[in-house]
């Protein structure tokens, strides 16, 4: 758990919105670079960890988490030191007002997000706002702010990292650090003489804006088996019950048309009988998750969606339960042990 | 430059229907290009030998316009959109089939801003008979294409989408000056329905770099969506538009690049619409792509509007990027 | 006065439960005092600093102790904590926010992804009532040995000093009018002489109703006050001009009216003579809007001759109060001055 906390508090910390993550590639390679042998980048920004079994020539296992970020970019600067942004990815505008957020310019700038009160608007009526009708209170001059910020340059909602009860964690951006998190605890508690194939862990870009990422990852690689990873909605109170998995259950395994079926249920057998616990969950077509393009990538890849629960979704408060990370890791070891084309 | 672009504007080719158009630029790039081929989908790629790094330029042949669906009794005749028409703009305008066969495009209601599925064509036909003497089901007609100098540097018409970044493609391919960078000025196809072209072109060529050339949407007129991007400010160096977020660092170095080389350059975020950008960055394992925009107003109207300081703006930046990325 | 500033605004006291802020203003303020000294509570929780100056003209200065918060009203059966604002808040600066509770818990408000709504729903402003506070209990039973019914949570959100000057915290609406209070208290304590029977109060429940006020104009009996405020304004980008009430850093507002209180124009034209006289940069407001302290103590007892000056703020009542230290530093100017010049404010 060490280990987790270590991690994802790391990962956390790093900038990582949409099209941006290369800013963040060397925070990564010095998280990751104990725990594997080889690392390496594309173009793209995605960044590939692999870890080599014993096995001479060794089937190839690729677990995929993306490491991008909802965000939000400039696109106008304002008299009185005011930024217009837009959203990249599915920002939930519903959160913006009041929010406080760092625009990465020239150098790490704070910034809250002006909301106007209702008695001072023109309706008088509260209503959700539109990102164009939001503005970004820097503090500073016009003139000052044209020397630090260029349109184009990201912005982040910021919020800390904040331990809740029952280890339960609220940060910015569990979506998906906190899968990436889990597979690098897997990887680093593997044990090299088991393992029956080579780990290519895909810290994977765009997820947030098309869900490229991993498949141009898989076109490089691939690989036999794809273990994708991502964060699935936590149920809050009773609502979307069957929609939605239990924070503090343990990781779940997704049930899709568009995740291999024989692998699927294959594993959840699997993990039955070895008494690994899991949840399970059914998104009947798209996953809205890499699974979706990675699963046709190139001949087609057998793919596995394994998610861990999270509540408040694309919030700079993303919460989740430590133990739901090391279970998605229990389970990734397991896998990675096994002979999965057996299952 | 002039007579090209009446050439390429003036020559139609409705998306999946480029044949016309790129035997055009073709006859154009022969003159310039070590090589030209036309590959299985119809893209024209001219190829520019070098050691170097592989940079490939896109711009698409393709237009929006109508298929031919079916042909009523009156002689009235029934489309399918090509691409993103806009039926405000498209209402009561005149257009041509690929015979040359002219006509009116018409909303089934008077006064309702029409779907596109409820535009016709009236050619003038009286009977069914008639029209098909003229027109056969999946023809293609466009809006007439034209083209207008206003005063100073503004000119008018269409299809500036994309036959401007047509253009600018040739007029680099010419004026490049001699490099080790291995450059391919790819003319696609199909990018109107949905940057099908540019996708197995980036797969054949697997470049390194990929530059996408074409318009963007200027800010500031009553109708013009949010922009900043204003006619006459120079090229705009795309970062995101709705399709793809740009490869930072190729931006960085393309604005770095175009401050170097004393180009007049713009900052442009395209809130709607894509462009071959998204189908090249993420061809095969990938590359760094980005976008050379010529700022236009009113796209895809029949009048469409560019400052051709604009366009020997970008042209410059073309080459520049080629020769120095 | 900045690290008193942010001592006192990060400190916990929601209307009803100042405790946490009394306690460090008390502190501060120190047994040690002149002779002519005191300090006292009353039972509405209000806190006075007495200067006595028997038979002079009584002037009270005010500022509240209080913020806005959350209480708990109930606990699901999942463990969710179901709550109420205390003190008026948009619900539309509400959602995924951190909050602590005055047992320390933290948590952070939750409402239904953006993911899981219908499209309808996705239009609508959020309400509290579709909002719980998530401190990642297990269930109701776990949920209960942390918090209860009746609790309060407030936001948790620091003290951040951003751009040119300006300054962001939960609660600078009041803290920074008792900031200025205890710097005021200071000077006095330091000999500076006033020719007012002088009254500072720091009053409770601002947020929710003016009656704590009330209670310390009962109990004061002024014939003068100055309130000290945090006044909202729009100021920011995309807001018309003739709707700014006022600008951050073009100083100290003097109200003239807000839809509470027309002020005393006597007043109003003593502190307006000050700024002129010493060059400190003031505004009077530009838009009628808000409310405050100074209807309850204009109307108390036999009527209070009462001026309001206040800090031009950005984002009040949300996480992210904002004001601009230099327009803080003109206000405190403005009091200083006040309470050590004439004693005749207002010229029969």
């Amino acid at each position: 758990m060490e280990f987790i906390k270590d991690a994802l508090n790391r990962l956390c910390s790093m900038m990582t919105v949409s099209g941006y993550e290369k800013k963040s590639k060397n925070d990564i390679s010095d998280l990751a670079s104990p725990i594997f042998d080889e690392i390496s980048e594309d173009s793209f920004g995605n960044i590939t960890l692999v870890k080599r079994s014993c096995k001479a020539n060794a089937k190839r296992l690729m677990i995929d988490a993306h490491f991008d970020t909802v965000g939000m970019m400039v696109t106008d600067i304002h008299e009185g030191g005011f930024l217009s942004v837009i959203n990249i990815g599915g920002l939930d505008t519903r959160i913006l007002p009041s929010a406080e957020v760092s625009i990465y310019g020239k150098e790490r700038i704070y910034g809250i997000v002006s909301s106007v009160p209702p008695h001072l608007k023109k309706d008088k009526k509260s209503s959700v706002p539109k990102i164009e009708e939001l503005y970004i209170d820097t503090g500073y001059s016009k003139e000052k702010l044209e020397e630090l910020v260029r349109i184009g340059d990201p912005v982040v909602i910021e919020g800390g990292y904040t331990e809740l009860l029952n280890g339960f964690v609220a940060a910015k951006y569990l979506d998906d650090k906190a899968c990436l998190c889990g597979a690098l605890d897997a990887v680093r508690r593997m044990d090299k003489e088991r393992l029956n194939y080579d780990i290519y862990v895909t810290v994977s870009a765009q997820e947030e804006t098309g869900k490229c990422g991993a498949s141009l990852c898989a076109y490089s690689i691939k690989p036999d088996f794809a273990i994708i990873t991502d964060v699935n909605f936590g149920a809050v109170d009773k609502d979307n019950e069957y929609e939605t998995v239990k924070c503090g259950e343990g990781a779940a395994v997704d049930v899709s048309a568009l995740a291999d079926r024989k692998l699927t249920r294959g594993v959840i057998k699997y993990l039955k009988e070895k008494n690994v616990s899991h949840q399970r969950i059914c998104e009947p077509s798209y996953t809205y998750t890499n699974n979706d393009l990675v699963s046709v990538t190139g001949l087609g890849i057998k793919t596995l969606l394994l998610s861990v629960p999270l509540r408040s979704m694309h919030t700079p408060v993303e919460t989740l339960c430590l133990k739901d990370i090391k279970s998605l890791a229990d389970i990734i070891i397991e896998l990675a042990y096994t002979d999965l084309e057996a299952l | 430059m002039t007579e090209l672009l009446k050439k390429l504007m003036l020559t139609s080719g409705v998306s999946g229907r480029e044949n016309k158009i790129r035997e055009v630029i073709r006859s154009e790039a022969e003159k310039y290009a070590d090589e030209v081929i036309t590959d299985p989908m119809g893209n024209l790629i001219a190829h520019k030998r070098g050691k170097g790094k592989r940079v490939m330029f896109a711009a698409h042949m393709d237009e929006i316009g109508y298929f031919v669906t079916f042909i009523d009794e009156k002689g009235l005749i029934r489309v399918g959109a090509v691409g993103g028409i806009n039926t405000l703009a498209a209402s009561y305008c005149d257009v041509i089939s690929e015979n040359g066969v002219y006509g009116i495009a018409l909303p089934t209601e008077a006064n309702e801003l029409p779907k596109v599925e409820s535009l016709y064509i009236d050619i003038g036909a009286k009977s069914r008979k008639q029209a098909e003497a003229r027109v056969k089901v999946g023809d293609y007609f466009v809006h007439v294409p034209r083209l207008k100098r206003l005063s100073g540097n503004k000119y008018v018409g269409r299809p500036f989408d994309d036959r401007i970044g047509c253009l600018v493609l040739l007029e680099a391919l010419k004026n490049v000056k001699d490099t080790d960078n291995d450059l391919y000025f790819v003319f696609t196809v199909q990018e109107e329905v949905g940057l099908r072209g540019a996708k197995p072109a980036a797969y054949r060529i697997e470049p390194d770099i990929a530059i996408a050339v074409d318009v963007t949407s200027v800010g500031g007129k009553p109708t013009s969506p949010k922009s900043k991007v204003k006619l006459g400010d120079g090229a705009a160096i795309k970062i995101k538009d709705s399709s793809v977020i740009c490869s930072y660092e190729l931006v960085c170095r393309m604005r770095e690049i175009a401050v170097d080389s004393k180009i007049k350059y713009q900052d442009e975020i395209l809130l709607k619409g894509g462009t071959d950008t998204a189908s090249m960055q993420t061809s095969k394992a990938g590359c760094l792509a980005g976008g050379i925009s010529i700022p236009t107003a009113y796209i895809h109207s029949v009048n469409e509007m560019i400052d051709m300081s604009d366009v020997k703006e970008a042209i410059k930046l073309a080459c520049a990027v080629a020769e120095r990325i | 006065m900045k690290e008193l500033l942010k001592k006192l605004s990060e400190a916990f006291g929601p209307s009803g439960y100042e405790d946490g802020v009394r306690t460090i203003i008390k502190e501060y303020i120190g047994n040690d005092l002149p002779q002519s000294c005191e300090l006292m509570e009353d039972r509405a929780g209000n806190l006075y600093f007495h200067c006595k100056n028997e038979d002079k003209p009584r002037l009270m200065i005010n500022a509240h102790m209080d913020e806005v918060g959350f209480m708990v009203t109930g606990i699901t059966d999942t463990g969710y904590l179901k709550f109420g604002c205390v003190g008026g808040m948009n619900p539309i600066v509400l959602g995924a926010k951190r909050v602590v509770s005055e047992r320390g818990i933290k948590g952070v408000t939750v409402a239904k992804p953006i993911h899981l709504l219908t499209p309808e729903e996705k239009e609508k402003a959020p309400t509290v009532d579709g909002m719980c506070i998530d401190i990642g209990a297990a269930s109701k039973e776990d949920a209960e040995k942390y918090t209860d019914i009746g609790d309060y949570f407030v936001f948790d959100s620091g003290y951040v000093e951003y751009g040119d000057g300006f300054i962001k915290c939960k609660a600078l609406d009041d803290r920074h009018g008792c900031a200025i209070m205890c710097k005021l208290i200071d000077a006095i304590k330091a000999g500076a002489c006033t020719d007012f029977d002088l009254w500072f109060a720091f009053t409770c429940k601002e947020e929710i109703s003016y009656s704590s006020a009330r209670c310390a104009s009962e109990f004061i009996k002024p014939d003068y006050a100055l309130v000290i405020e945090s006044k909202a304004v729009q100021d920011t980008y995309g807001v018309e001009d003739e709707r700014k009430v006022a600008i951050l850093g073009d100083g100290a507002i003097i109200s003239f009216m807000d839809n509470s209180t027309v002020y005393d124009r006597g007043v109003v034209d003593h502190l307006i003579s000050i700024c002129n006289e010493n060059s400190i940069p003031y505004q009077l407001n530009k838009y009628i809007s808000g409310g405050n302290d100074s209807s309850a103590i204009q109307k108390s007892i036999y009527g209070v001759r009462v001026g309001l000056i206040s800090a031009p703020s950005r984002y009040i009542h949300s996480q992210a109060n904002v004001v601009k230290y230099s327009d803080v530093e003109a206000m405190y100017e403005i009091a200083q001055r006040l309470i050590t010049g004439p004693n005749s404010i207002v010229k029969e």
